[in-house]
């Protein structure tokens, strides 16, 4: 019970604080891609930049607009941090240990990614702006579209581990193969798909239709001031950074490698899927809301369902033993 | 309740706090304006006076894809069971799996034909 | 299909930008060398003998693009060194707020009295910071350097027969190239011009910074 609590604290604060750091990474990655040099001044190499940001944010003044549905509008950011975060729950960080050993993990994971969007249409429903409402709009009409792929994506590892459980899963790639390399056909192509999906999920560039700058203000963030806006900010990493822990986990192994405890393989191969996302975020531009969708329905849906399939032939010949 | 729930009852707790830290933080350090300002609190519209209420009537291609997402969402959770239980199941669950998916392609290949998908 | 090729060569060129050295540098830290034609600034002169150099002709006033010279004439009267008869500014106000920097107004100079300066600006507390008046930029030639150029030197510099004999007196670094080639323009670069004006009192201008290409 105490295990359990601690365990619990300190998962939440781990998170919180590398989002935290993530924030500066991808800020001092930006700038090498860009060949700039990124934040410096504050602290030694400019590492205590998002603490500045956040104080920065916290002595701003919060502006709630005229014909604002109040309440909504000062729930739905801090809803957006904690359904954000309550998916790091179900990771497991070491053989057997995560905060929630659920035998239905895949799905609950899931389940709060997509929830993360609830949130974000109460923002830009409570806002009283026809950028946010538009920008809400586009949001949750992304998120469940990418939930489908998303969904799909996830089922290849549950088909081939057998097991809904992520910890389950894990075992199962430790004794066996990890399921972003091989099986090669199914599980690569998986494995990109679940990274697309995911992207398009937390609404990341390429996939950051609802608050493109340049049509919609900045989508449901536009009527938000201080504190309030960062918690949408801070949510949107923390949707990223578990994100790529779960990546990490239904595709690389998650704690399983040699030589070192399974904390630090679990940190480093996130650390390596939020480079990569980072690194595609920096690289490439927003689709256009119609080339967003097509690409969902028409392109990613089919090639799930038929990565399922072939994922579910895999495990029936000789070779998947 | 089994003793890991307990663990995200606890979970949910601690981020409530820490969230729940930082709003207090931002009412206790946030700068306040000393009047009410009516400019400020106006919507932002680019600069433009904000023209009738923000909840706007939109498009009803979002109503379609709220169809398709439940379509496909439903699919999904009649394939999760099937899953787990694939490598029992062998050929016979495979076959039924996929005739169900038949189904659920013809209607989605009528859909691609009446431009449906097309974000309109 | 071109699509993925064009996604995959964008993937590359971020990797290969990112093994780069930064091309930035700490700005305030870090200072690079300005180019030898960087203005910022302005600054009204006096000649040797300590007189006014302004006779507020107007011109500048006249040319300036963006309309921030205001000046106010005086009554002619007799100059204090030489005793002759000439126009002085009553009042002359340069809103830098609205300046592009154009550099027409020292072009036209025909005293060579309104000069731009080489220190930095820093940023203003308000705006009325940013609004030259007489006592500013008679301030500002005392306190801080000039740019190199003045409008007799702008004139020198456009003027084709100029730059011409110079490259000939000098023919080391030039006359390798065949001679045609070399426009009026290009044969009187700062770095040559200087030579035949630097006895004028603005010749503090041609500060020693060489690091700029």
């Amino acid at each position: 019970m105490i295990f359990a609590a601690s365990l619990a604290a300190a998962v939440v604060i781990v998170v919180l604080s590398a989002t935290a750091l993530a924030l500066w990474y991808e800020r001092k990655l930006a700038a090498r891609m860009q060949t700039r040099i990124g934040p410096q001044f504050v602290g030694p190499i400019g590492l205590f930049q998002p603490v500045a940001d956040l104080l920065k944010l916290v002595q701003k003044e919060e502006i709630v607009p005229m014909g604002a549905d109040r309440v909504l509008f000062a729930l739905a950011p801090p809803l957006t941090v904690i359904f954000a975060l309550a998916a790091a729950a179900f990771v497991p960080l070491w053989p057997g240990v995560a905060v929630v050993r659920s035998d239905v993990g895949v799905l609950l994971v899931i389940g709060f990614g997509g929830l993360a969007m609830v949130p974000v249409w109460m923002a830009g429903w409570a806002s009283f702006n026809k950028y946010a409402l538009l920008g809400a709009m586009r949001a949750v009409a992304q998120s469940i579209s990418y939930g489908v792929p998303l969904v799909l994506a996830a089922m290849v590892p549950v088909i081939l581990a057998g097991t809904m459980d992520l910890d389950g899963i894990t075992q199962f790639q430790a004794t066996h193969h990890w399921f972003g390399l091989w099986p090669i056909i199914p599980g690569l192509p998986a494995f990109i798909l679940f990274l697309l999906a995911m992207l398009a999920e937390s609404n990341r560039i390429p996939f950051d239709i609802p608050e493109a700058e340049s049509e919609l203000v900045a989508g449901v963030t536009t009527e938000y001031t201080g504190m309030q806006f960062g918690f949408v900010y801070l949510a949107e990493y923390v949707h990223t950074v578990v994100g790529a822990a779960i990546g990490s986990v239904m595709f690389l192994g998650g704690w399983d490698g040699p030589f070192a405890p399974g904390l630090h393989w679990l940190l480093l191969k996130t650390l390596c899927l939020f480079t990569f996302i980072y690194w595609i975020r920096w690289t490439l531009v927003r689709l256009r809301a119609d080339q967003l969708m097509t690409l969902c329905w028409k392109w990613l849906v089919p090639a799930g369902l038929g990565l399922v399939f072939l994922s579910a032939a895999w495990n029936q010949t000789g070779w998947s033993r | 309740m089994d003793g890991s729930w307990f663990g995200f009852l606890a979970f949910l707790l601690v981020s409530v706090i820490s969230v729940g830290g930082l709003i207090v933080a931002a009412k206790v350090l946030g700068v306040r304006a000393r009047g009410k300002s009516l400019l400020k609190e106006r919507t932002y519209e680019c600069g433009e006076e904000a023209e009738g209420p923000a909840w706007i009537r939109f498009h009803p291609r979002y109503y379609l894809v709220a169809l398709f997402f439940v379509l496909f969402d439903v699919e999904a959770a009649f394939f999760f069971p099937w899953a787990v239980a694939e490598k029992t199941l062998g050929w016979n669950g495979l076959a039924s799996i996929a005739l169900f998916t038949g189904v659920l392609l013809l209607g989605w290949w009528y859909a691609v034909k009446k431009d449906a998908l097309r974000w309109q | 299909m071109g699509y993925f090729v064009d996604t995959l060569n964008s993937i590359g060129a971020t990797v290969r930008n990112f093994l780069r050295p930064p091309v930035t540098v700490n700005y305030p830290a870090v200072i690079r060398p300005r180019p030898e034609r960087y203005h910022t600034s302005f600054a009204l002169l006096h000649d040797a003998p300590g007189d006014e150099l302004c006779i507020g002709c107007l011109a500048c006033e006249r040319i300036c693009p963006s309309f921030v010279i205001e000046i106010k004439q005086a009554p002619k009267r007799e100059s204090p060194v030489t005793g002759k008869k000439r126009g002085y500014v009553e009042a002359f106000t340069l809103n830098l707020t609205a300046c592009i920097g154009c550099e027409l107004c020292v072009q036209v100079c025909p005293t060579d009295a309104l000069v731009m300066l080489r220190t930095p600006e820093k940023p203003a507390f308000c705006r009325e910071d940013l609004i030259l008046d007489v006592k500013r930029l008679y301030a500002n030639e005392k306190e801080k350097q000039a740019a190199w150029a003045t409008g007799s030197r702008l004139i020198e510099m456009q003027d084709p027969n100029v730059g011409q004999p110079k490259v000939e007196k000098k023919p080391a670094p030039v006359a390798a190239a065949p001679a045609p080639a070399v426009t009026p323009v290009a044969a009187s670069t700062p770095a040559a011009a200087p030579a035949p004006v630097a006895a004028e009192p603005a010749a503090a201008a041609s500060e020693p910074i060489k690091g700029a290409s």
